[in-house]
C-alpha cells in the first residue's frame, strides 16, 4: 500500500482546494443553487488562506533539501508513454508559488469588496478559483503534460475575465482576441511537450539548475523554438504583444492578477523552468534576447502615449517583461527571478491603485509642488521631424495590430470565406436531380415531394 | 449469457423493444417521451447486462478494442446519449416525431455495435438510416424547410450499398476477398459519417433537417467502428500503405476542416464541422494502427460521442427558444441564458481538448505517438485544432456576449434540459477524469512490461544521457 508523507500532501493543496473550490461554486450555479455573496466570500478567505497555509507549509517541509519530485502514480499510460502525474518543489517553484500565493490571497480578498453586488460576483470568483488552481498545477507540474493542463487552465480564465463585463462589445470583441492569441501560442507548447518527449524519452521537467547535456540536431532547436513561442504568447512579447493592452477590459482585481502580475510571467517561468533544456543551443537564447529586446523598446515607445492608466501599466509590464525575456537569455536567471518577484509586487499595487490614479497623481504632485511638466527624452536626443514621426508611430501602436490584420487574419478569413463558399456551390451541385428536378435549398412543394419519391429516393 | 450468441440475443431484443417503441409514439403522443424513456432504459438494463456477461466470460467482441470493456462503453455512452436526448426533448407538438427519430438512430447503433453478426450489423445500418428515407419520403414533417438534403440522402444510400457489399465479402470468409471486403467497410464508413472527402453534403444536411435526427445520427459511432473494422482487415492483409494513405489524407484534411470551421456563421454549420473534426481525428488515430493509436481512438470516438451529443444539446435548445440564430444577429445572449451560453463554450471547447475532458487524455495520448512520426504532421493537426478552438470561442463571443439584441424572451435550462446535459458531461468528463476506462487493458500492461532504461535504448547515446534530465541531486 502507498504511504503519502506530510508533503505529499500539502502539496497538491494548493492545486486541488482552488480547483475544487471552482468546481463546487459551478456546479451550484448549475443545479441552480446560488450562493449569496457572504457565502462566497468565506468559501474564498477559506480556500485562499489554505491554500497559503499550504504554500508556506510545503516551502518550509521542502527548505533546505535537494529538489524533490513527488509522484502521485500515471493518470493513463500507453506502451512508452505515462501521463505522470508528479510534483516538483525546487527553489523555483517554490518562489514563484509564495509570491502567487501572497499576491492571489490579497487580491482575492480586495475583489470581494471591489466587485460588492456586482451582477457577475459568483462568476468572477468561478474564474478566480480557477486560474489559482490552474497557476499552482502550472508551477508544480513536475511534468510537461500536467503543465500543459495548468496553462491551458490559466489561458482560459484569463479569457473569460476578459468578457467578463458582457454587455459591451469591447470586452466581447477584446476576448476572442486574447483567445486567438492564446490559441496560437499553444501550438508551440502542445508541440513542445510532443517534442521533448521524444527528444529526451521522457516527459519530467528539469529541476532548477540542472545542468544537461544537449546533443545538436533538428529536435532539440525545434523544442526550444516552440517553448520560446509558448512563452512569447503568454507573456505577450514580439508579435503577440498586441493582446495585453486589450486584455485591460476586465475587472481591475483581475488586471492586476493576470497582466500586471502572475499570468503574464507564466511564459517567463517556462523559459526559466526548461532552460536547462536550451541553454547551451547558442540560437534559442539569442532568439529569447531578441524578442525580449524588441518587445521592452515596442512597450517604453508606445506606454509613452497612451492616455490611460490600465494601458499605460499594461505597455510599463510590456517592457519590464521583456527584459525579464533579455536577463533570462542572457543567462542571468537568478536575477531574471527576483526581477519577476519586483515586478509582480510592484505592478499588482499599481494595477489595484489605478481606479484612484488621478486623485493619487493629483495627490503627488501637490506634496511635490510640481507642475507635473514631463520631459521628452526623445526630444533631448531626436531632431524634431524624427520625434514627432516616433510619437505618430507610437500612437499607432508602431501598426503592429495592422500588420498582424493585413497580413495573417485577413488572408486566412478570406481563404476560409472561399473554402467555404466553394463547399456550398459544390453541395448544390450535388444536390442536383438528374431530372432536373428541385435542387435543394428551395421550397419544396407536394408535387416535388411525389416526383421525389417516385424518381431518385 | 455465456455466448456470443446469447449476449447478441439479448442486444436484439433490446433493438427490437426500441424500434416498437419507436412505431408507437404517434399513437400515444402525449406519452411519447415517457415511453422512450422507458424504452430505453430496459434497453439499457438488457444490454449493460449482456455486455457485463460477455466482459466477464471475455468473449466481447473485437469492436476497436481487445476484449469487451470497450464495446461496453460505447454501448454506456450510446445510452446515456439517448437518454440525453429525450430528457432534453422540449414539450411541443413534434415529440412524437423527435422520440422516433431518437429511438430508430439509437435501436439501429446498439444493433451495429452489439452483434457479431455481418447480416444484423446490416439491418442495424438500415435500421439507422430509416429517418433518411423518411426525410424525402415524409411531407416535411421530418424536415426544417421543407426542403430535402438530397446530397446527403444520396451518400447515405450509396454508404448503406457499400456497407451491403463489405459484409457480403466479409461473410463469404474468401482470403482474395479480404481485401475488397475492408476497402468496401472503409468507404462505408466514411460515406456515413462525413468524413473528408466526403464531407460536403453533411453542412446541407445538418442545415436542413431536424436536430432530433441530426445530433443522433452524428453522434453515433457506428461508421467509425466499420472504418475500424476495415483497417483491422487491412492491417491483417499487410496493407498497411493504404492506412497511411487514409491517414495522411485525414491529416490534411483536418486544416481544411478547421479553416471552413472558421467561415461559418451559424451555429448549427460550426456545430457540423466541429464533429466532422472529432471523428476525422478518430479516423486518423485508428488508421495509424497499433496500440497506443487504438488508444487514443478509443478515447477520441468516446470523446467525439459525448461533446457531439453535448454541442448538439445547446445549439439545438438554443435554436428552440430564439431559432436559428446567426451570429451577426445574436448577441448578449450570456445574461438571459447564464447556464445555457458556459454548456456551449464547455462543451464546444471539449470538443479541442479541454484539459480533463476525454479528447484531452485522447490528443495527448495520440499526438505523443505522431510526432514519433513526423513533427511536421504533429504541428498541421495541432494548427487543425486551434482553428477549430478559435472558430467555437468566436461563435460564444458573437452570439452570447456583447450587447443585448431585440430577441423574444427566453428562459434559461430548465431542470429537465439541466439533467440532460448533466448526463452529457457525466460521459465527456468522467471518461476524462478516468481515462483508464476507454483504453484497452493491455496497454497498462504493455507500459509497465516496459521499463524506463529500455524506453529509449533505440535513441543515441547523448539523448540517453538527457533521458536523465536534471535527475542528479535529485530526491524522489
Amino acid at each position: 500500500m502507498t504511504t503519502f508523507s506530510l508533503l505529499d500532501i500539502v502539496a497538491v493543496l494548493p492545486i486541488l482546494g482552488p480547483l475544487g473550490a471552482s468546481v463546487v461554486l459551478a456546479g451550484l450555479r448549475f443545479a441552480g443553487n446560488r450562493m449569496n455573496e457572504r457565502e462566497i466570500e468565506r468559501l474564498v478567505r477559506v480556500v485562499m488562506l489554505t491554500t497559503f497555509v499550504a504554500v508556506l507549509a510545503s516551502a518550509w517541509l521542502g527548505h533546505g533539501h535537494a529538489p524533490r519530485r513527488i509522484h502521485y502514480g500515471a493518470w493513463f499510460e500507453s506502451v512508452h508513454y505515462a501521463f505522470d502525474i508528479s510534483v516538483l518543489i525546487d527553489q523555483l517553484a517554490t518562489v514563484y508559488l509564495v509570491t502567487a500565493a501572497f499576491i492571489t490571497s490579497i487580491v482575492g480578498y480586495f475583489s470581494a469588496r471591489y466587485l460588492h453586488r456586482d451582477p457577475g460576483f459568483a462568476r468572477f470568483f468561478v474564474w478566480f478559483l480557477a486560474f489559482v488552481g490552474g497557476l499552482n498545477l502550472l508551477v508544480l507540474a513536475g511534468s510537461f503534460n500536467l503543465m500543459v493542463a495548468g496553462w491551458e487552465i490559466v489561458g482560459l480564465s484569463s479569457v473569460f475575465l476578459v468578457g467578463f463585463h458582457s454587455q459591451r462589445s469591447g470586452p466581447a470583441r477584446n476576448s476572442v482576441q486574447v483567445f486567438t492569441a492564446y490559441r496560437i501560442a499553444d501550438i508551440g507548447l502542445l508541440g513542445a511537450a510532443a517534442v521533448i518527449h521524444f527528444w529526451i524519452g521522457s516527459d519530467r521537467l528539469p529541476h532548477w539548475g540542472a545542468i544537461q547535456e544537449v546533443s545538436a540536431g533538428a529536435l532539440p532547436a525545434i523544442g526550444g523554438f516552440l517553448v520560446l513561442w509558448a512563452a512569447m504568447g503568454k507573456s505577450a512579447q514580439g508579435p503577440f504583444a498586441f493582446w495585453l493592452p486589450r486584455a485591460m477590459e476586465g475587472p481591475t482585481p483581475s488586471s492586476a492578477i493576470f497582466y500586471g502580475a502572475l499570468s503574464v510571467h507564466a511564459g517567463a517561468y517556462l523559459l526559466l523552468r526548461m532552460a536547462p533544456a536550451w541553454q547551451t543551443l547558442a540560437y534559442v537564447p539569442s532568439a529569447i534576447i531578441t524578442v525580449g529586446v524588441a518587445t521592452a523598446i515596442y512597450g517604453a515607445f508606445v506606454g509613452r502615449t497612451r492616455t490611460d492608466v490600465k494601458s499605460m501599466l499594461a505597455h510599463a509590464s510590456l517592457a519590464q517583461v521583456g527584459l525579464i525575456f533579455a536577463e533570462i537569455g542572457g543567462g542571468f536567471h537568478n536575477l531574471a527571478l527576483w526581477h519577476m518577484v519586483g515586478h509582480t509586487m510592484l505592478r499588482t499595487l499599481q494595477f489595484l491603485r489605478a481606479p484612484s490614479a488621478i486623485t493619487d497623481w493629483r495627490t503627488f504632485h501637490v506634496e511635490l509642488a510640481d507642475s507635473g511638466t514631463d520631459i521628452s527624452i526623445a526630444r533631448l536626443f531626436l531632431p524634431r521631424t524624427a520625434s514627432l514621426w516616433l510619437y505618430r508611430q507610437s500612437l499607432g501602436g508602431l501598426n503592429l495590430e495592422g500588420f498582424l490584420n493585413g497580413f495573417v487574419v485577413e488572408p486566412v478569413m478570406r481563404l476560409a470565406r472561399y473554402l467555404d463558399f466553394s463547399e456550398r456551390e459544390f453541395a448544390m451541385l450535388l444536390e442536383q436531380s438528374r431530372k432536373s428536378g428541385p435542387v435543394s435549398g428551395e421550397p419544396v412543394d407536394d408535387g416535388a415531394l411525389a416526383q421525389l419519391k417516385v424518381g431518385d429516393a | 449469457m455465456s455466448t456470443p450468441v446469447s449476449e447478441f440475443q439479448v442486444c436484439s431484443a433490446a433493438c427490437v423493444l426500441l424500434l416498437a417503441a419507436s412505431i408507437t409514439p404517434k399513437v400515444v403522443a402525449n406519452r411519447a417521451r415517457d415511453l422512450g424513456l422507458w424504452a430505453m432504459t430496459f434497453a439499457a438494463i438488457l444490454t449493460l447486462a449482456a455486455g457485463l456477461a460477455s466482459q466477464a466470460t471475455a468473449s466481447g467482441g473485437k469492436v476497436v478494442g481487445e476484449g469487451g470493456t470497450f464495446r461496453l462503453m460505447l454501448l454506456g455512452a450510446t445510452l446515456l446519449q439517448s437518454f440525453a436526448l429525450l430528457f432534453g426533448l422540449p414539450r411541443s407538438r413534434s415529440v412524437p416525431a423527435a422520440v422516433c427519430d431518437i429511438l430508430f438512430v439509437e435501436a439501429g447503433t446498439l444493433l451495429v455495435v452489439s452483434s457479431d453478426i455481418s447480416a444484423l450489423r446490416v439491418v442495424g445500418w438500415i435500421i439507422a438510416l430509416t429517418p433518411t428515407r423518411l426525410t424525402v419520403a415524409d411531407d416535411g414533417n421530418f424536415c426544417v424547410k421543407q426542403t430535402v438534403p438530397l446530397g446527403f440522402v444520396r451518400f447515405q444510400y450509396a454508404s448503406g450499398a457499400a456497407f451491403l457489399a463489405g459484409s457480403l465479402l466479409e461473410a463469404l470468409g474468401r482470403p482474395n476477398l479480404a481485401i475488397g471486403a475492408a476497402l468496401l467497410l472503409i468507404l462505408a464508413g466514411i460515406l456515413r459519417q462525413g468524413i473528408p472527402p466526403f464531407h460536403t453534403p453533411m453542412l446541407r444536411f445538418f442545415e436542413q433537417s431536424r436536430l432530433t435526427y441530426v445530433i443522433p445520427f452524428v453522434a453515433s459511432p457506428v461508421g467509425i467502428l466499420m472504418i475500424a473494422r476495415g483497417m483491422q482487415h487491412l492491417t491483417g492483409a499487410g496493407l498497411t500503405n493504404v492506412s497511411g494513405v487514409i491517414m495522411a489524407f485525414a491529416m490534411a484534411s483536418l486544416v481544411y476542416l478547421g479553416l471552413l470551421t472558421l467561415a461559418q456563421l451559424r451555429c448549427r454549420g460550426l456545430l457540423c464541422y466541429s464533429a466532422l473534426f472529432s471523428w476525422t481525428l478518430s479516423v486518423i488515430c485508428l488508421a495509424g494502427g497499433g496500440r497506443v493509436n487504438q488508444g487514443a481512438g478509443q478515447l477520441l470516438v468516446l470523446g467525439a460521442m459525448g461533446t457531439t451529443l453535448g454541442f448538439g444539446l445547446a445549439v439545438w435548445l438554443l435554436e428552440e427558444r430564439l431559432g436559428e440564430l446567426t451570429s451577426a444577429h445574436a448577441g448578449g445572449l450570456a445574461t438571459r441564458l447564464p447556464v445555457l451560453s458556459a454548456m456551449f463554450v464547455l462543451f464546444g471547447l471539449a470538443s479541442v481538448g479541454l484539459p480533463f475532458s476525454a479528447s484531452f487524455a485522447g490528443e495527448d495520448l495520440w499526438l505523443h505517438g505522431l510526432f514519433e512520426h513526423s513533427s511536421a504532421a504533429g504541428i498541421l493537426v495541432i494548427v487543425g485544432w486551434t482553428l477549430v478552438a478559435i472558430s467555437i470561442f468566436r461563435m460564444y463571443a458573437k452570439v452570447f456576449l456583447g450587447p443585448s439584441r431585440d430577441a423574444p424572451a427566453s428562459w434559461d435550462l430548465c431542470k429537465r434540459e439541466r439533467i440532460a446535459f448533466a448526463v452529457a458531461l457525466v460521459v465527456v468528463f468522467g471518461i476524462g477524469l478516468w481515462p483508464r476506462l476507454g483504453l484497452p487493458p493491455t496497454l497498462h500492461v504493455a507500459h509497465a512490461a516496459s521499463t524506463a532504461p529500455t524506453k529509449a535504448s533505440h535513441r543515441s547515446s547523448t539523448r540517453t544521457i538527457a533521458l536523465e534530465f536534471g535527475s542528479k541531486n535529485l530526491e524522489e
